[in-house]
């Protein structure tokens, strides 16, 4: 299992254009995704839940992947969230 | 009671301009949902899994219209809509209900849907409390399925004369397929500027206001309404003269909306023939597209100062060269002006922390802060000198006050350049480097800084209130904070004239840049470059057109002359009636 902390960098938040761009990336791969923000979890390939996490412009979500290719997935989220516009 | 009386309710202009049209009312189907008691829980999962199978088969055949008449960037909000269907814990969710409390799948959908809609609704943010409506239209859309009614047909193909679309709401679906065919205008009773009602309005400029309340009980089917998406104002059964108010100020809207357009690829040149280039300020590389559509020659000020806020660390040089390589790579051949970090005292950075300082403007910041903390420095001036191979880049210091300061950032731009080309990186040969001037000592020797800076940009809102010692936040002296001192006007003078004798170019990337009333005197002290607010471009390009260079050069030199701000403004109001004349 590995954790790490990324920020959300689009302007308007993790709204459903990100939310959707995101849910594309994390539903290739067979580890379980998990998003935490202050109390609110969500699940990494649901993009409802990454909605409602609520998270603006800025603020650090905790990334969990736990499974077999979880360091390919972590790394495919990073990627995503570290790339400004969200497209890989 | 239908009222028959003129009535004004004022709401939130989203999308500009204005309709005079009959009110078409869309009323919001409410669907009734009943709870029903059912036994056989795997027929129900069937029932759901069919509605959800079907509604993503519309929704495709929706996404697909929309990306034709919207384009793929908007209709990605119905992509969104495919997600939300398809979610894992949407199915799982509902079908929980449906086997704890042995409900119907309507009566779950219904209850899963509203606690999500509850839960968005409350949250701070505007733009995230309004995906509210997403959901909202995903929900209508299962029930819809599972109740058995028809789903309007997409695009609706309307006929007739043109309406106002009058409703409590509108969800995307509406809207896109509500703007084929007649529709001249909406107004909603709620929404704000981010809604995507307002979002599509705009993009199909359709006049457009949102946040009217009691709207819905003022306006009957048929009543003439007048939208004024400008103003954000609604006039329900508006008088004979109203009307006619309004059809003036439509055509006088229309006929400067089309002359203003008809100028977006047209040079800026005075009558007698002087070049001025008129450029965007942006804050973002996404900002690089509304410049270009709005037909700005170019970035006359990228402020970077985005990259650095709202985020826990300091943005490394891959994410800044990104940044940059987008904003000129939409841009090129047009040249961006890249300023670097303006930051200190008053915008601190969690991850920068910083001394408290006495006076924050006169303090640690911008140019200073970053000649002496490299670390910071240095990664901004490589990712800059990498996008520089992508396009047309300038580099521009801010608050420089002293020739040291320039020659010191000069220095390290060339170490890392030099640096950049040994690693084999590709950096381009032309980048001209250049500062603000917004403190009076770098107007006081800009002879001198001209020998040695690419060009000068006045950043006018510091300028003023440097050279008035007036804070501008402070209401008890706003009256000293006057661009039009001619104190401010002999350094804006003293640049402009220091820049043309050693052939270097000067801006104005202030406030004033955009100032219908400084733009002839900006252009009589000579400057070349006037960087505004990309919606300011085309009404600047336009004045300056009508504008005679060698009668601005004495208007200019009279205003130098001048006691005070009131009788620059009378001369410049003097002058200005005397062209329109």
């Amino acid at each position: 299992m590995i954790r790490q902390t990324v920020v959300v960098p689009f302007e308007d938040g993790m709204h459903i254009r990100p939310a959707n761009d995101l849910v594309q990336i994390t539903a290739k791969f067979r580890s379980d995704i998990q998003f935490e923000r202050e109390e609110e979890t969500a699940d990494g390939k649901s993009v409802m839940e990454i909605m409602l996490l609520g998270a603006e412009h800025g603020n650090e979500i905790l990334v969990t992947v736990d499974g077999e290719d979880e360091q390919a997935a972590m790394d495919a989220v990073r990627n995503f969230f570290d790339s400004k516009d969200g497209q890989p | 009671m239908a009222r028959t009386s003129s009535l004004r309710l004022q709401g939130i202009g989203a999308s500009g301009g204005i309709s005079i049209a009959p009110v078409s009312v869309r009323n919001k189907d409410e669907i009734d949902v009943q709870l029903r008691n059912i036994e056989d829980v795997e027929s129900e999962y069937g029932r759901l899994d069919k509605a959800i199978a079907e509604c993503y088969a519309d929704l495709q055949a929706v996404h697909s219209e929309a990306g034709k008449m919207l384009g793929p960037e908007e209709a990605k909000i119905f992509e969104g809509h495919l997600s939300l269907l398809q979610d894992p814990s949407l199915r799982k969710k509902v079908a929980q209900l449906i086997e704890l409390e042995k409900a119907n799948a309507e009566y779950a959908v219904e209850r899963h849907f509203d606690s999500i809609i509850a839960k968005f609704e409350k949250m701070k943010n505007e733009y995230m409390r309004e995906r509210a409506a997403d959901v909202r239209d995903v929900k209508g859309r299962l029930l819809r399925k599972l109740l058995g009614i028809a789903e309007a047909p997409f695009p609706v193909q309307t006929r007739g004369a043109p309406s106002i679309v009058v409703a409590h709401d509108l969800t995307p679906a509406d809207t896109t397929s509500l703007t084929v065919g007649s529709t001249a205008g909406f107004a909603t009773e709620i929404g704000g500027k981010t809604s995507h009602t307002a979002i599509i309005a705009r993009s199909l400029n359709i006049p457009s206001v949102v946040g009217v309340s009691g709207l819905l009980e003022a306006a009957n089917p048929g009543d003439t309404i007048i939208v004024d998406g400008t103003e954000g104002i609604v006039i329900v059964r508006p008088t004979e003269a109203e009307k006619a108010v309004y059809e003036s100020k439509r055509a006088q809207y229309e006929a400067e909306k089309n002359a203003l357009a008809a100028l977006i690829h047209e040079p800026s040149l005075t009558r007698d023939g002087r070049k001025i280039e008129i450029a965007a300020n942006i804050g973002s590389p996404l900002d690089a597209d509304a410049a270009m559509a709005a037909g700005a020659e170019g970035i006359g000020l990228f402020r970077t100062e985005f990259l650095y806020m709202n985020r826990s660390s300091l943005p490394d040089e891959e994410e800044q060269f990104d940044a940059y390589r987008a904003a000129v790579e939409r841009m090129s051949p047009k040249p961006v002006v890249i300023r670097t970090l303006d930051i200190g005292g008053d915008k601190s950075l969690p991850y920068l922390p910083m001394d408290p300082e006495m006076n924050p403007f006169l303090g640690h910041r911008a140019i200073r802060l970053c000649l002496e903390r490299p670390e910071l420095f240095r990664p901004q001036i490589r990712a800059i000198l990498r996008a520089s191979a992508y396009g047309n880049v300038l580099i521009m210091f801010p608050m420089v006050a002293t020739m040291t300061e320039l020659r010191q950032a000069k220095q390290m731009v060339e170490e890392e350049k030099a640096e950049l080309l040994a690693e084999g990186t590709a950096v381009s040969d032309q980048i001209p480097v250049g500062i603000m001037v917004e403190i009076p000592s770098t107007a006081l020797i800009a002879d001198q800084l001209a020998k040695e800076a690419d060009f000068f940009s006045i950043g006018t809102n510091d300028l003023i209130q440097y050279t008035l010692a007036c804070d501008r936040m402070n209401e008890k002296i706003s009256h000293l904070y006057q661009p039009f001192h001619p104190a401010v006007l002999r350094l804006i003078q003293m640049t402009a004239d220091a820049a043309r004798r050693e052939n270097k170019w000067v801006g104005v990337c202030g406030e004033m840049a955009g100032d219908v009333q400084a733009i002839p005197l900006l252009v009589g002290l000579g400057i070349d470059e006037l960087s505004m607010s990309a919606s300011s471009v085309l009404k600047a390009r336009h004045l300056v057109q009508s504008l005679n260079y060698a009668e601005l050069r004495e208007l200019a030199q009279n205003a130098l002359q001048l006691d005070t701000q009131e009788e620059v403004l009378h001369l410049l109001e003097r002058s200005g009636r005397n062209r329109n004349a």
